[in-house]
């Protein structure tokens, strides 16, 4: 017994690192909320890379979407020289750790690997990227589709060339990556365990005289896997930022003293939009009729969000699901939603239902025209409290007009197989409808995809309109900022959307963001709005939070 | 039967009857299978209906209080109550049958038939439930409270048929069960008469265990999100309000009624196993 | 002897290939395939730009329907399956993608020696002590037992959740959650092995207290009934002392008792999943945890696959040590 101790301890030792380090407090900053487990790799290529990739391998711009401002961050500049021509001006002053200079022929490397290691996708059109000094590069396309170009510009990590360019094609993509990487970004990565990833301060950082230099020295990500150990360590002041989803905080941030956005509801931000998926490729789903008295039935102003969420989102959610973030509520056609949009009206629901035919049968529910029963199930993942509880919510606003519908709760997997096969009635979802530098995007994961068999990306309601496809390839070949030509393009698929129904939005998720300000204090928030309060490793907005790390101030 | 034999009958029925552990027991178990009966006539909401306040402490008109969704607690864990009785009788039932019998004639027979047995138990000892309630989670858009006690028992009847067997083995190399053997008694009959009745306190220990087990199997399953997806169980709604940050909150309404039911529902078929094991063992009475 | 030891060597052979092979198949009973989930989080991962999404689901299905050997033919995968086993290779987790499984495996496992096993071992010796105790004194008995009972009927995350919020939350003078500080990397030095045993007493405890009462409880009601037995009356009608026959009874006794830690040593890595998750403790039931909840058929196999040679390596122990404890069973062994 006693040798099986020894041996067990000796493992451990052996197993860990060998080098004994203790984070001074006043000095680190510990947060969490989007790692849940071990690390396992660091590769920026890798979309399954763990936290804080950003901070060791920053992008060409950075994307603010407080501001809907693209934020040259390697670039100094991007300018269009021509239709079909993106030159792109990099920082002279730019170093990676081992002193090289990050030069034009980086980018190059980065954007055209995907031309070789085909686990990597390629920026769409783009046909060569092009060195014309060691500071200035050329993207070349045949026809730029702007809004993935930009996705590319603010999402895509830049890795150095002379390191990466040694390594075997075939082993890019699986590259861990765990060992002294070599980067540019304002942070060191120093070490990982299974409860944590750790990153150290760059203090010759380059970036210091542009940015700013970060506050804290270490930057320590926790795997914490219930939110109430979370919300434990969040009080007594142990974890400092907290990016989890932590229900019934809101009677606590007076109390203890927490920063969150708001300091009144709602407290978040909203970060997404999660919508009911109306399976439109079977009866009577698909009657646009039918899902308009559905979206009348659920309207945009229930009380649902008060009763899962009480008080952190919105009380309300935009008809068309936009969320509420100039880079997309600029295209919202107030005319369109005023004309064509609904509001919460059961009474008009049922009016709705009764012309359409489906009379109530003798046990109270309506049937089919034909007098065939009608059933239906609303499906969200077993175990997601709060979507089961809103889903439940729903399924009552829907047993009012009469219709016979059930809140179910399968597995996950089998959840995401009969969501992707369209092997289900209706269902939630928010994977697609995240921040971006465009509603593009949403609406593209919304109708853009062709209805297959399997569904994976997007368009999980089945609906087909060749039309609607149509608009959204104009709007992706119309520079972003050309609002004149946008609008009437994004109007009428606003018109399109508003009078078919084919999902119906129910609420927005929240950039659930709290802080405990007992060892660091200035933390963003409404009314101090210098960054973007998220921690996320997340290609579409995390890159401006860099201001998050240089706006905090220690507390003593 | 010799009239002593009724005698002591009568007897162990009496001791069992009036020890005050049984009597403890039982009442717990009563009060229980009361609540059970009775309890539903109280109910004035659905199990998931919204009872108006959220997020009350315990009051005359919510005696459990409601939880931040609004859902009436006490309606919750009366309907979570047959859920569990149900799990105990199937679970521990099936476990018990399988193991006792297998135990049995494993540990009796020995030989060939022991070693295919015992391999065939050793074979479903090392698959943990969970793996089999993975797969069964991904074939069914719902599990079933009965489906889930069903895997329950059929996958923890070898810890059964290992302490039975053991204890068999034990005892048929004792002089009785040789002096049958040499009295030329068949399998069954030596079976019947020597070993089980001697094992008889062991097969209850082992019902009651696996009953309790079975019990807390399922909560163990819930808290890790593999429980029963259509109906409210107890292990439900403490994986609920874990989610939910009941304690550090304060809505303790919502995380200590169940744990507090399982532990005592679990804990009165200790108590009479306890007073059962006392009546058929005279020396341990208390006097 | 050298007989008996080949014939069990070779029966746990059998049921380890068995074992193995169901754990291999069962994933792949399983309807929908395991690469679509990931490549839909990978879809999602990316959703800065839309449009890249469906040319990468495409392009990642191909390479990880390869890179997990899922497009050759099944009896390929088998023989492959035991050829990569044999070699210490459990494939690539893909939740954790590009991690051998046997890597992470290897991490939580010192965690869960050092933290599972002295609850085992102790919570074992400390009830049988105290059950044998309980037997043979009726005042105890009354106290101690319906303690035990209740004890061992607590859910054990339940009384976890208990635990931190008393000492964790409302008092304060315990960590609430980890294996140590998220200020230390481990080391062998003093303050880490100091901040590790803080962290290790709440989990310690309440896998401690339950299994405890169900481990008193056992020997208790085992010593009992040795008492009852015919060769108890017969030693003591000998004039054997109590105490000669509480010895004997407690070597009997002890016998079930020790099946019963066999099985446990192997169930209760995943029966401790619960108290890993609520302390957040990285074990390999934490682990197992996390392949479940992301359907990381490679990571669960190999979990399971390690805990089924645990319980089978245990189990062998066991039968060996019975030898020599009860030479009964050696006899009815060799009877045939």
């Amino acid at each position: 017994m006693k040798k099986i101790v020894l041996a067990a301890v000796v493992a451990l030792m052996v197993a860990s690192v060998a080098m004994a380090l203790t984070l001074p407090r006043n000095e680190t900053l510990y947060f969490g909320g989007s790692m849940w487990g071990p690390l396992t790799n660091f590769n920026p290529l890798n979309p399954n890379h763990g936290w804080g990739v950003d901070l060791v391998y920053p992008t060409l711009f950075m994307y603010n979407p407080l501001t809907n401002q693209m934020i040259p961050y390697l670039a100094e500049s991007g300018t269009w020289t021509s239709n079909t021509t993106y030159v792109v001006k990099l920082r002279q002053n730019a170093y990676w750790t081992d002193g090289q200079p990050v030069t034009a022929y980086d980018v190059k490397y980065t954007f055209e690997l995907p031309f070789t290691v085909n686990q990597l996708v390629a920026v769409p059109s783009l046909k060569a990227v092009n060195v014309i000094n060691d500071y200035t590069v050329e993207f070349v396309f045949s026809q730029p589709n702007y809004p993935n170009f930009y996705g590319a510009l603010y999402g895509s990590y830049i890795v150095p060339e002379h390191i990466w360019s040694k390594m075997a094609t075939s082993d890019i993509f699986s590259y861990a990556n765990l060992t002294n990487p070599v980067g540019c970004g304002p942070y060191k990565f120093l070490t990982y365990n299974p409860q944590e990833i750790v990153l150290e301060r760059n203090d010759n950082w380059w970036g210091n005289d542009v940015f700013g230099k970060p506050a804290p020295k270490y930057l320590a990500e926790l795997a914490v896997s219930s939110n109430n150990v979370a919300l434990g360590l969040l009080l007594q002041g142990q974890l400092d930022i907290s990016n989890f989803y932590l229900p019934g905080i809101e009677s606590l941030i007076k109390p203890y003293d927490l920063v969150a956005w708001n300091d009144k509801p709602p407290y978040m931000l909203s970060s997404n939009t999660a919508l009911l998926f109306l399976n439109n490729s079977v009866a009577p789903l698909n009657d646009p009729q039918f899902r308009r008295a559905l979206a009348y039935a659920i309207g945009p102003t229930s009380d649902l969000t008060q009763r899962v969420y009480a008080g952190q989102v919105p009380n309300y959610v935009d008809p068309l699901g936009f969320l509420p973030i100039e880079s997309w509520m600029q295209f919202e056609d107030k005319n369109v939603v005023s004309q064509y949009g609904y509001t919460y009206d059961p009474a008009k629901a049922v009016q709705i239902l009764d012309q359409l035919g489906y009379k109530k049968g003798p046990d109270g529910w309506r049937t089919m025209p034909n007098g065939k029963p009608l059933k239906l199930s609303i499906i969200c993942p077993y175990g997601w409290t709060d979507w089961m509880a809103a889903e439940r919510i729903v399924a009552e606003d829907l047993q009012k007009i009469g219709l016979n519908v059930t809140a179910d709760f399968p597995d996950f997997t089998t959840y995401w197989n009969n969501f992707t096969s369209g092997n289900y009635t209706m269902a939630i979802n928010n994977f697609g409808s995240g921040i971006s530098m465009t509603p593009y995007t949403y609406l593209y994961w919304l109708f853009g995809y062709p209805v297959e068999q399997y569904m994976y990306n997007g368009n999980f309601e089945r609906y087909s309109n060749p039309e609607v496809v149509n608009l959204l390839n104009k709007i992706s070949s119309i520079p972003l900022d050309d609002v004149n030509a946008l609008q009437p393009l994004y109007s009428e698929i606003e018109q399109i959307f508003l009078k078919n129904m084919p999902v119906i939005p129910l609420w927005y998720n929240g950039m659930w963001y709290l802080a405990n300000q007992s060892v660091w204090t200035n933390f963003p928030n409404a009314k101090n709005p210098y960054a973007f309060p998220s921690t996320w490793t997340n290609n579409a907005v995390t890159t401006a939070s860099l201001y998050l790390y240089t706006g905090i101030k220690p507390a003593k | 039967m010799k009239l002593s034999d009724r005698l002591k009958k009568w007897d162990v029925l009496y001791f069992f009857l009036t020890n005050s552990k049984f009597k403890i027991g039982i009442s717990i178990l009563l009060f229980f299978i009361l609540l059970s009966i009775v309890g539903p006539f109280f109910i004035h909401y659905k199990p998931y209906e919204y009872a108006g306040v959220q997020g009350s402490p315990p009051s005359l008109e919510h005696p459990l209080g409601t939880n931040p969704f609004g859902y009436d607690l006490y309606s919750q864990l009366i309907v979570a109550l047959d859920g569990t009785w149900l799990v105990g009788l199937i679970g521990g039932g099936v476990a018990t049958i399988i193991g006792l019998l297998i135990g049995f004639f494993s540990g009796y027979k020995g030989g060939f038939l022991d070693e295919v047995l015992m391999m065939f138990t050793n074979i479903l000892l090392v698959i943990p439930t969970i793996a089999l309630l993975v797969i069964i989670a991904s074939f069914l858009n719902s599990r079933s409270v009965v489906l889930e006690s069903l895997i329950i028992g059929l996958t923890g009847w070898p810890w059964v048929a290992r302490a039975v067997r053991a204890q068999t083995l034990s005892l048929k190399s004792r002089e009785f069960v040789s002096l049958s053997k040499i009295s030329g008694a068949g399998t069954l009959k030596i079976i019947a008469e020597d070993i089980a009745p001697n094992m008889l306190s062991y097969v209850f220990m082992v019902f009651i265990l696996q009953f309790g087990g079975s019990i807390l199997a399922i909560v163990g399953l819930s808290f890790i999100g593999l429980g029963p997806t259509n109906s409210v169980s107890l292990g439900g709604m403490l994986q609920d309000s874990v989610l939910w940050n009941a304690l550090i909150l304060g809505y303790w309404w919502w995380m200590i009624p169940p744990g507090i039911v399982i532990t005592f529902m679990v804990a009165s078929l200790y108590f009479i196993n306890m007073a059962m094991d006392e009546a058929f063992n005279p020396r341990l009475r208390s006097t | 002897m050298r007989k008996y030891l080949t014939r069990k060597i070779i029966i746990y052979l059998i049921t380890f290939f068995i074992a193995a092979s169901l754990d291999w198949a069962i994933p792949r009973l399983m309807p929908g395939n395991p690469v679509s989930l990931i490549v839909s989080r990978f879809a999602q991962a990316s959703s800065g730009s839309a449009a890249q999404a469906s040319v990468l689901t495409k392009q990642m299905f191909d390479y990880f329907m390869q890179a997990f050997q899922l497009n050759i033919p099944w009896w390929e995968q088998y023989a492959l399956f035991w050829r990569n086993l044999l070699t210490g290779n459990l494939g690539i987790s893909m939740y954790l993608y590009p991690e051998p499984v046997i890597n992470i495996i290897l991490s939580a496992v010192p965690y869960d020696i050092l933290f599972l096993l002295p609850s085992i071992l102790l919570s074992f010796w400390v009830g049988n002590r105290i059950g044998a105790w309980a037997a043979r004194s009726k005042k105890a008995d009354n106290i101690l037992l319906p303690t035990f009972y209740i004890l061992t009927s607590v859910p054990y995350f339940w009384l976890g959740i208990l635990l931190v919020w008393i000492f964790g939350t409302l008092l304060r003078v315990l960590p609430m959650s980890g294996a140590f500080s998220y200020s230390m990397t481990p080391s062998f030095t003093f303050a880490f092995i100091f901040d590790y045993l803080k962290h290790w007493i709440l989990p310690f405890l309440s896998l401690f207290i339950v299994s405890l009462g169900g481990w008193a409880i056992g020997m208790r009601n085992m010593i009992i009934y040795e008492l009852e037995s015919n060769y108890s009356r017969y030693m003591g009608s000998l004039g054997a002392s109590q105490r000669l026959i509480r010895k004997y009874s407690y070597r009997n006794a002890i016998l079930p008792q020790i099946t019963g830690l066999a099985l446990q040593l192997g169930t209760i890595v995943a029966g401790a999943i619960t108290t890993e998750i609520v302390f957040s403790y990285p074990g390999i039931g934490y682990i197992l945890f996390e392949g479940i909840m992301n359907k990381d058929y490679p990571l669960i196999q190999g979990c399971f696959l390690f805990i089924i040679a645990g319980v089978l390596l245990a189990n062998f122990i066991i039968d060996i040590l019975y030898m020599f404890i009860d030479p009964r069973v050696k006899i009815a062994y060799t009877e045939g």
